[in-house]
């Protein structure tokens, strides 16, 4: 069918890059929606005939970021979202150090009850966690929005996947030539681990950057709200100011974006590695 | 010798590490060995007794509301600073009025949903506030409560656990220039669901350049030349639209009230079994779906898309809360009428929205503070403007006389919704269970207009069901 080798590879990479075409607009379709919507009038954005507004209204933006104290909840989120990321880094790569390669007692009971913390959904621990940190004193404080969330099995899970693919010689030659274990986790394994630590820090920097109903449930206090709380404040119980929701939207989501394009790489190559094992 | 050091540096360095564990393990203990905070009164710095209010107001509704409260604590002479928080959705209220509750630090005042109060005064959560209506000092004349809404908030031992706050019926809301446009008279909305139908086929049309062209009100014929279910056409050519008659939501609310106006219940007079299996409902389940399956004019549609249609001018009439004008308004670039909406064999609306209850844990001096803020919400002028203001039912009788009001409605004629039906609402089965078998109502309404059983079948079911809750309630 094809006159060479060569034609038969340009032929898949174009079709290839069709497919990947065709997903990357699908995924882009809603930002892009976001992203006009914000510049158009309330009428405009209730129609959903209309897909370009007539003029660009920056305005919106304006209102929006003046209708709540939204650079304090900036400011707020970046906090908790960068301290719960770097105590999940701190909890999972030690957790998964131990589970990958040390030796103890009920290490695979252990792992195994970890595991099924991941089965329970948020909502059913939602009145629980609430009491505990009621007992702690911590309601209404950032404490009850960072401990909570500074450890996790799902960074456990991923690290230790990672560790237990690196070679056992590593870690034999290293004990040979008078490595600590401390010593064996700081200097090798975690430079080691730089894509899996990333996709962690990344997974959780989100995770918390979007997270809505625990900050909601948590704190009374405009002091401790966060960009996502500031957002619901748009949503009315008789319908939605969608044009000023979707500026204050695309203003909260920046942030984000500007440190995905940042960490793309090490991002891609994370993933890429959980799904390998060599 | 290399190797003993490292091993050496090694040990401290795992000593220090297990020394940090501990620390941070002992930091984060310490919290619960000092117990849970104990909280008395507090007060602001210029000592005003602080009562914290969590409501679900946002928006609009939310700044009329903080607007009236700071007047109330700049004007106030009892010395109560009233902090008001902002909760999210309803929904959300819900389960942090759970979990307050649950760990007994709730607000001292919160909106509640009649379930909701039943809930909590199983729990002894919540304060009965007849101790203070019939003081001498504080009371109110409850006679001049709407009696309906009195009824609505006295729960079944006969004393009342919260004051309706922002109360609402729904209205039907109808473009008077689509009316105009298809020769319906624009002061005359439809008043029983048979001229609901036949409006709703006349405005069923399809515009081009601002014309209506009306000449496929018969779809009948216009099926037989494109196919059957051809009719409303969902594509037109560009320059074309179609309108619809109506568009509306299958949500519990309508069905509860086309229920109710067609002499029907959803449970029976003690509340025990579910009794929506009865003809009066089949014919409001009918009257549901036929608007869309059978006439033709009506249009499904989720969330408050509805709404969305009927500012883009795409659908003449729909039904919604009184609530919704003040979202609306300012959008609509057309005269709108708003007027109770349609009935069959009695007229009547269900009612909706939330009271104010008073939490108990507190002080005697902190929640009759709490009362004190309530009275003065739901005191005539409060009231009344609030009511203009948001669109909600004043709750008192007496607001509906002052001039304000009176005024108001002068000016804007759609204001009277809410005066015309005072003496016919009626409102939800008042029993723990209603939250969920509201849930089953709902998947109902869904139902009724998505599956391929019939009504019969679907309404039977879902009284199996109601009936399986109710009775786990009972236990």
């Amino acid at each position: 069918m094809f006159k060479s080798v060569k034609a038969e590879e340009k032929f898949l990479g174009t079709l290839i890059h069709i497919v990947l075409i065709i997903g990357a607009l699908t995924m882009l379709a809603p930002f892009i929606w976001m992203i006009l919507t914000s510049f158009k009038t309330k009428f405009e954005a209730l129609d959903s005939t209309i897909i370009f507004p007539a003029r660009f209204i920056y305005e919106n933006y304006i209102i929006a970021w003046t209708k709540a104290p939204f650079f304090k909840y900036l400011l707020n989120t970046v906090f908790i979202a960068i301290s719960c990321t770097i105590l999940q880094l701190i909890s999972s790569s030690l957790a998964a150090y131990a589970f990958s390669h040390m030796e103890f007692y009920g290490k695979e009971w252990l792992f195994s009850a970890l595991l099924a913390t991941m089965m329970v959904p948020q909502q059913v621990l939602l009145v629980p966690n609430y009491f505990i940190l009621k007992q702690l004193g911590w309601l209404n404080t950032f404490y009850a929005l960072i401990v909570p969330w500074s450890a996790g099995f799902f960074g456990i899970f991923l690290l230790r996947q990672f560790f237990i693919t690196l070679p056992k010689d590593l870690w034999d030659a290293a004990r040979i030539d008078g490595c600590s274990r401390i010593k064996f986790f700081f200097k090798i394994l975690l430079p080691l681990s730089t894509a899996p630590l990333t996709t962690i820090g990344i997974f959780t920097f989100v995770g918390n950057w979007n997270s809505f109903l625990w900050p909601l449930f948590v704190t009374n206090d405009q002091t401790y709200y966060t960009l996502q709380v500031g957002l619901s404040n748009f949503n009315q119980s008789e319908g939605t100011e969608w044009h000023l929701l979707m500026a204050a939207s695309t203003f909260c989501v920046l942030p984000l974006l500007i440190m995905f394009f940042l960490a793309q790489k090490q991002f891609i190559q994370g993933i890429a590695h959980t799904g390998s094992k060599e | 010798m290399a190797l003993n050091n490292g091993r050496g540096a090694a040990a401290i360095k795992s000593k220090l590490f297990i020394t940090i564990a501990v620390l941070l393990t002992a930091l984060m203990f310490s919290g619960c060995v000092c117990g849970p905070r104990k909280r008395g009164p507090q007060y602001t710095a210029d000592g005003r007794l602080k009562i914290v209010f969590w409501h679900s107001m946002a928006g609009k509704l939310g700044e009329i509301l903080n607007s009236m409260i700071d007047e109330y604590n700049k004007n106030n002479k009892d010395n109560i600073f009233v902090k008001t928080e902002f909760i999210g959705e309803y929904a959300t209220l819900n389960q942090k009025i759970a979990a307050a509750v649950f760990a007994e630090i709730p607000p001292h005042i919160a909106q509640v949903y009649e379930t909701w109060t039943v809930k909590l005064k199983r729990e002894d959560a919540v304060v009965a506030l007849d101790k203070y209506i019939d003081s001498k000092e504080v009371g109110i004349d409850k006679n001049d409560i709407v009696p309906a809404l009195l009824k609505n908030v006295t729960m079944d031992d006969g004393k009342i656990y919260s004051m309706p706050f922002n109360k609402s019926i729904p209205a039907l809301y109808y473009n008077k220039r689509l009316f105009e446009a298809v020769g319906l008279d624009p002061e005359k909305p439809p008043v029983t669901w048979n001229d609901f139908i036949e409006y709703g086929k006349k405005l069923t049309t399809i515009e081009h350049k601002g014309f209506l062209f009306n000449e496929y009100v018969n779809f009948e014929d216009y099926e037989k030349e494109h196919g059957a279910g051809s009719f409303p056409p969902r594509s037109l050519k560009p320059g074309h639209t179609v309108i619809w008659g109506n568009a509306f939501i299958s949500d519990p609310w309508s069905f509860e009230n086309y229920i109710f106006q067609n002499g029907g219940r959803i449970l029976s007079e003690d509340g025990k079994k579910a009794v929506i299996n009865s003809p009066e409902a089949l014919v409001a389940a009918d009257y549901l779906v036929d608007k869309m399956k059978k006439h033709r004019f009506a249009m499904r549609t989720s969330g408050r898309e509805h709404q969305n249609e009927f500012i883009a001018e795409r659908v003449a009439m729909i039904e919604g809360t009184i609530v919704s004008k003040v979202f609306m308004q300012s959008s609509l670039r057309f005269p709108f009428g708003m007027s109770t909406i349609p009935y069959n064999k009695i007229n009547t609306s269900v009612l909706s929205g939330t009271n104010v209850a008073v939490f108990a844990y507190f002080s005697e001096a902190e929640t009759l503070a709490a009362w004190k803020f309530i009275k003065w919400f739901t005191d005539t002028d409060q009231t009344a403007r609030w009511g203009i203001d948001t669109t909600y039912m004043p709750v008192r009788k007496s607001a509906y006389e002052t001039e304000m009001v009176k005024e108001a409605i002068k000016k804007d004629p759609n204001m009277k919704v809410a005066l015309t039906m005072l003496e016919k609402i009626d409102f939800e089965p008042q029993v723990a269970a209603w939250f969920e078998c509201r849930a089953i109502l709902g998947k109902v309404t869904e139902a009724l207009v998505l599956s391929s059983k019939s009504p019969k079948q679907i309404l039977d079911e879902a009284v199996v069901e109601m009936n399986e809750v109710l009775e786990l309630e009972e236990l």
